[in-house]
């Protein structure tokens, strides 16, 4: 049974678009097939992440890290796990080389705007000699998540979501591009109910 | 005009990891108000791994001061 990490790095709570898109991916995630755990940044994070939280993200064949876009990259909060972990991991010679997928949301309308976080993730599992694997990068973030859950209109996201679940079961080892979904709404009328609000 | 300089730091950081961080914050300049937006078209980044890049650092933006 392969052990499936998340980690939801928003920090909106259940209106979060994050979880949206977590608990989507999950659900495609046989429950007879896999193990999954799933860990929640926190709003202050004074103290380490426990050695036992590392441990479940140390242990895991794969990490799937849903969190939004903050400042064209990582929000400060999952920053903080990620050096937590960073500092657990480094040098131990025992870590697995899990494979790492993100599924990142943001507010704007063009998901190429994520090109940068990209390259600041695939810095990570090198350092860490974690396997990247490959992103799904979705604007609109509040209209993504609502996307998600209508049927017809969400093929697009259900294909890339079911792209991380069959890689994952494959074990596949060709690198496999990256995902960049726009929003079913045209950016002209994106940006005109941005201006408008 | 005021020149705002924007200097990283790590003693083992790779090229690729210096280049991330100097697109990234060069390329958002202003946008994103990683640095003031009254500002966006005066800021340096740099990147320094030791003391001879941040002396290097120092003399490029001498001719600013
Ligand atoms: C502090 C902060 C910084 C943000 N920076 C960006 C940004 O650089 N680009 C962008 O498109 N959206 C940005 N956003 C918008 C969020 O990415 C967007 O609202 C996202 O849908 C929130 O996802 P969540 O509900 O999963 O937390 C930012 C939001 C906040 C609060």
């Amino acid at each position: 049974m392969k052990n499936i990490c998340f980690i939801n790095g928003s920090l909106r709570g259940k209106k979060a678009s994050s979880l949206v898109f977590l608990n989507c991916i999950s659900s495609m995630l046989a429950e007879a097939e896999f193990n999954t755990d799933i860990i929640n940044v926190r709003v202050k994070a004074k103290e380490r992440y426990s050695e036992e939280l590392l441990k479940t993200i140390s242990h895991a064949d794969a990490i799937i890290m849903v969190y939004p876009l903050f400042t064209y990259g990582i929000p400060g909060s999952l920053m903080r796990l990620l050096e937590d972990f960073y500092l657990y991991a480094k040098g131990k010679d025992n870590n697995k080389a899990a494979m790492v997928y993100i599924v990142v949301n943001c507010g704007f309308p063009r998901p190429e705007i994520m090109g940068e976080l990209i390259r600041v993730m695939k810095n990570f599992c090198r350092r860490l000699l974690l396997n990247w694997r490959f992103a799904i990068c979705m604007s609109g973030g509040p209209v993504a998540a609502m996307t998600v859950k209508t049927p017809l209109l969400n093929i697009e996201y259900k294909k890339a979501f079911s792209a991380i679940v069959a890689d994952i079961r494959h074990g596949d080892t060709m690198q496999k591009d990256d995902y960049f979904i726009k929003p079913i709404i045209p950016e002209p009328i994106m940006l005109w109910i941005k201006s408008a609000v | 005009m005021r020149q705002q300089v924007m200097i990283g730091y790590g003693n083992d950081i790779d090229e690729e990891e210096k280049s991330t961080f100097i697109d990234l914050t060069r390329k958002h300049l202003g946008e994103a108000d990683i640095v003031h937006p009254d500002f966006d078209k005066q800021v340096d980044v740099y990147l320094t791994t030791c003391s001879q890049d941040s002396e290097a650092i120092c003399e490029a933006f001498k001719k600013h001061v």
